[in-house]
């Protein structure tokens, strides 16, 4: 009896690991939107599920998925065929449960404007590795178009679909930018709205022919649950009003409704959650999912055996919704918001440590909470990223509440990182953090309009107080055909008065904490680029005193070329983000002779101490440190110099080559009457190739050299007292009076340096 | 023997009902106490090692806590006193007027019901550079004054606080002197007593309890000046009225509860020696009394 009851308890041991091994093996991130795009030369824009199959629809790819497979398999078809002027789009694939369909928008384009000319539903004939479109039903369109100002006219944006009984439900924005819930019958085209819904955010199919809709009421901040009987047109609520919770942030994104185990899904917090019976309060994690932007995708869509799916522009996400499944080992990571880097290290970390799971939470932490957390030797987070110049940042880095990083990998590109960039991310010689995000903007001088000017460029203002003194005496000497201006077109007088003083109180505060000096504001020279700032005459200087009513409009000068914006108040200069060709930062100085600074922003990711699980975090973290993009890298030492070309703008140059050579075709065989236009067509693509081809770096070769010749100047915006001192917003209310007039400068100078000072005072 | 068991069970009924409280004022007053000297002593790092007295060595070296420290003790010895002798005339002028003051009294316990926020904005209209105190000063021909800026801030902190705290001080005096019997007046009337001679032989004795009750309460309520302050000058405002609770709050929200707390316990040992003396010094002022 004993023996078979060992026996007993070993196959049904055996059979939990193999079934949990199973379900936890369905797990997968696949289908990336960078493999598609490599491999295929196409790009995941939506799926739907029928029967045991994932399809995934790209530009000019169907992908099948089924459970258990690595990777997706393609299928290819032919776009039907688009007159002239025509433009399709595939919008979104669905199906009805025993079919698959296409909704598929046709854009006309004439020389004014562009619109839509059809929507259709196209059916999809599946034979074996290839699709067929059939005979397309075209659907009502009259009320799903929106003008968004430009005169074109567009599909309204559609964010879920999903069809029961024949029946296509999208939640859409419609031509009044509102959300709503549009009802086609995909046999006939007609549809209409459904009424009585306010502010639907989720759609997703129930049971017997319901679809379940999520609404959120801004005025009580509740969420309620409706139920819509597609063949009744009947709306009733499923359950009581959900209130909105602050701290986890929900708002039930990516719902999916599974009929077989009656359980609702949605995404929270950087988990998957289910719900029985609409009972929220008992609502459980069953997976882990992490987003960059979750209200993008398309999520909502289950295949057999519970199998979640979610689609993103990074990737394609399947989960096991077993509880059990759940790995016990997670790491927590939060305030991500780091873009790309962020969820690629997430993909790569989860397919080499599939039984971990990385959850990253973008639901904000305040500084307090985090601090005292970490005073209670909170263990519930292991990574923070925190930028560098918040308060949190410098509680935390004061206090020693980082864990000492002892990964080789990360210590030996951390010692290879500027010096400056190392001041913040190591303490006590000890490595503790590595960057995550890393950006520079100052303001900026076109070099060439100076030329224009008569200005060698050692001639150009060195200092603020040089540049300030000369602005009346440039504003006479402008040209009179427009191609030197100032200032951008679009600022006014008042707009360049608020963004001269800032900038010069942020090249101050950035000198005083780059040159290790006490913060002072009480200061003569500061006074006086203020007060220079302060009482010049903008309208002098060819400044307007508000903006056109139309709106900006970029202008070229009077002979054709590019006008000349002298002075730009804000400009990219680090790596990556010198996004604007024609300007080079300006490094003026605010005392002359003591230099100027290059302002650099970080965010630092670093390793709870008290974390459970610090050395597989430092993975994480090298990971992340290897998925760094090049807007990252680039910036952290001048290690890599390679130019870098925009991946998009050369498949944007591809395909503009590919539409010359069709011109030129179509030129070899035209009517003599269509041939001065498809000359003045092939001259003007060669033209935007050969602009697009100098203007295609993502860092170009001039910004490195650029950069790598003053990286010597480089300097980390740390925290600063006025920002800190600024708790109640009375700084900021004095700066305004000042703009207004209605206090002196000094005396808002004295009274900032009061300020500063006692905090200073203080002592940390 | 035989009240044993009741005695017993009595005892065990007194303390099952006192039980309640006591965890209460375990959790909320006792543990929170000694955890707070507890992050006084450690230098709230990672390690949270303990330093010892360092961190009160820091603060008695740092200026504003000492500006701050010097600054609430200021204001102290202002307000309190002024409070605690406007608060004896006037309860000596209303006991007098019974009954027919009832309305006047009831009404100088308002400002102390009111909510201070609100009161504080009325406050900021009436100190206001162009506000009805700076139009009386002009039109009797004086410069206005900035009142809520600099130095000038303090005269209607001090003003407030008197305002809003000189009518419990006069309802805890009204109800002391009603209680004096009133023959003992008359005796003295008879005797030739002049009013002076009343207050001090009569008066002042019987009610030295309530009075020391005052002075304390309205010393401790000085202490804690801090919301009109704060309301007004922000977290930092001129230096002639920047307390040690502006100190301390600067401290908490930069999360050093080190400094809070430090400082925090230094001044309770200032006040615990303070009134110690004070008590020591009524104590004796009421036996030369009696």
């Amino acid at each position: 009896m004993k023996r078979n009851k060992w026996l007993l308890s070993l196959i049904i041991a055996l059979a939990a690991l193999i079934s949990g091994s199973a379900l936890a093996a369905g797990s997968v991130n696949i289908a990336s939107n960078e493999y598609i795009s490599e491999t295929y030369s196409d790009y995941i824009t939506r799926g739907c599920v029928l029967g045991d199959t994932l399809y995934l629809s790209g530009r000019s790819h169907l992908f099948t998925y089924h459970i258990g497979e690595d990777e997706v398999a393609a299928l290819d078809y032919e776009e039907p065929e688009a007159e002239e002027d025509e433009f399709r789009d595939f919008v979104q694939l669905f199906s009805d449960g025993e079919s698959l369909y296409m909704l598929s928008s046709i854009m006309y384009s004439d020389e004014e404007s562009y619109f839509l000319d059809r929507l259709e539903i196209l059916p999809i004939e599946l034979d074996g590795q290839s699709a067929r479109f059939g005979e397309p039903v075209e659907a009502d369109v009259s009320e799903l178009t929106v003008d968004y100002g430009d005169d074109n006219e567009y599909l309204v944006q559609i964010n879920d679909a999903c069809c029961v009984n024949g029946t296509l439900l999208m939640s859409v924005y419609d031509s009044s930018y509102q959300p709503a819930v549009y009802a086609m019958d995909i046999e006939s085209g007609d549809g209409y709205y459904i009424d009585d819904l306010e502010q639907p955010m989720g759609i997703t199919p129930y049971e017997d022919g319901q679809v379940l809709i999520s609404t959120y009421d801004y005025s009580d901040r509740t969420f309620t649950f409706y139920l819509y009987d597609v063949e009744e047109e009947e709306l009733s609520p499923a359950r009581e009003p959900i209130a909105f919770d602050e701290d986890k942030f929900e708002y039930f994104g990516g719902m999916a409704y599974s009929a077989e185990s009656g359980r609702l899904f949605y995404l929270s917090g950087g988990y998957l959650m289910a719900m029985k019976d609409f009972d929220y309060e008992n609502a459980e994690p069953v997976a882990e999912l992490s987003l960059l932007y979750s209200g993008e995708g398309q999520g909502g869509l289950l295949l057999p055996g519970d199998y979640y799916v979610y689609i993103s522009h990074e990737s394609t996400y399947i989960r096991s919704t077993d509880p059990e499944a759940l790995p016990d080992v997670r790491l927590i990571v939060q305030n991500n918001g780091m873009g790309d880097s962020v969820m690629n290290a997430y993909n790569d970390f989860f397919s080499a440590h599939p039984d971990v799971a990385v959850v990253l939470n973008s639901n904000y932490i305040s500084p307090e909470s985090m601090v005292e957390g970490m005073m209670n030797r909170d263990d519930s987070v292991d990574i923070y990223m925190l930028s560098v110049s918040s308060e949190s940042y410098e509680a935390v880095f004061n206090r020693g509440f980082m864990a000492e990083l002892t990964s080789e990998t990360l210590t030996s590109a951390i010692r290879e990182m500027y010096p400056a960039i190392q001041e913040v991310l190591m303490r006590d010689g000890k490595a503790v953090g590595i960057p995550v995000s890393v950006y520079s903007w100052m303001p900026g001088f076109d070099y060439e309009g100076w030329e224009k000017l008569g200005y060698a460029r050692e001639d150009v203002p060195k200092s603020w107080k040089e540049f300030l003194e000369m602005l009346p005496e440039l504003a006479k000497g402008l040209p009179e055909d427009g191609s030197v201006i100032l200032f951008p077109e679009y600022e006014t007088q008042e707009a360049a008065r608020m963004e001269m003083i800032d900038a010069i109180m942020e090249a101050w505060r950035m000198h005083l904490s780059a040159t290790g000096q006490e913060p002072r504001y009480d200061d003569p020279q500061f006074a006086e680029l203020l007060n220079l700032a302060m009482t010049m005459d903008y309208g002098a200087l060819g400044l307007p005193e508000g903006n056109d009513e139309e709106g900006y409009v970029y202008s070229v000068s009077a002979s054709g070329d590019r006008i000349h914006e002298l002075f730009t108040f804000s400009t990219g200069c680090s790596l990556g983000n010198f996004y604007n060709t024609y300007v080079e930062p300006a490094l003026l100085e605010v005392v002359p002779g003591e230099g100027a600074e290059i302002p650099l922003s970080i965010t630092v990711a670093f390793v709870n101490p008290f974390s459970k699980h610090v050395d597989l975090a430092q993975e994480f973290l090298e990971t992340l440190l290897g998925d760094l993009d090049d807007q990252v890298t680039y910036n952290l030492s001048d290690k890599r110099n390679e130019p870098v070309r925009s991946p998009y703008m050369l498949e944007y140059i591809e395909e503009t080559k590919e539409t010359l050579e069709d011109v030129k075709a179509q030129l070899e065989t035209a009517d003599p009457v269509d041939v001065p236009s498809l000359e003045e067509n092939i001259q003007s693509l060669e033209q935007s190739i050969a602009d697009m081809e100098e203007n295609s770096w993502s860092i170009s070769p001039e910004s490195i050299e650029w950069f790598r010749a003053h990286d010597d100047l480089l300097a980390v915006q740390r925290c600063d007292y006025i920002n800190a001192a600024d708790d109640d917003g009375e700084i900021s209310d004095m700066a305004q009076q000042m703009l207004d007039g209605r206090m002196k400068v000094e005396d808002f100078l004295k009274e900032l340096d009061r300020r500063v000072r006692m905090r200073a005072m203080e002592g940390n | 023997m035989r009240n044993k068991p009741r005695r017993m069970r009595r005892n065990r009924s007194l303390w099952l009902f006192l039980l309640p409280p006591s965890v209460g004022l375990l959790i909320f007053y006792v543990v929170p106490f000694f955890a707070g000297i507890y992050y006084s002593l450690t230098d709230g790092s990672y390690t949270n090692a303990f330093v010892g007295l360092k961190n009160y060595a820091e603060i008695w070296h740092n200026e504003m806590f000492l500006l701050g420290l010097r600054n609430t003790m200021e204001l102290s010895l202002i307000c309190a006193p002024l409070v605690w002798v406007l608060a004896f005339v006037i309860a000596v002028l209303l006991n007098r007027l019974r009954p027919s003051g009832a309305l006047l009294r009831n009404s100088i316990l308002l400002p102390y019901l009111m909510p201070a926020s609100a009161m504080l904005l009325v406050w900021l209209l009436f100190f206001d550079y162009g506000g009805t105190l700076n139009r009386i000063i002009h039109l009797l021909g004086m410069e206005r004054v900035a009142w809520l800026s600099g130095a000038a801030l303090r005269f209607p902190v001090v003003l407030l606080f008197v305002w809003k705290n000189l009518g419990f001080a006069v309802i805890l005096f009204l109800s002391a002197l009603q209680a004096v019997p009133e023959p003992l007046y008359e005796y003295a009337r008879l005797e030739g007593a002049s009013l002076a001679r009343q207050a001090v032989s009569i008066t002042l004795p019987l009610i030295s309890p309530t009075a020391m009750l005052v002075i304390i309460v309205e010393w401790i309520s000085a202490f804690k000046i801090f919301r009109e302050v704060y309301f007004i000058g922000g977290a930092y405002p001129d230096e002639a009225v920047y307390t040690l609770q502006n100190y301390m709050n600067n401290m908490y929200n930069r999360l050093n509860y080190q400094n809070v707390t430090s400082a925090a316990y230094s001044f309770a040992m200032i006040v615990f020696v303070l009134f110690g003396i004070l008590f020591a010094m009524l104590g004796r002022a009421q036996r030369k009394l009696n």
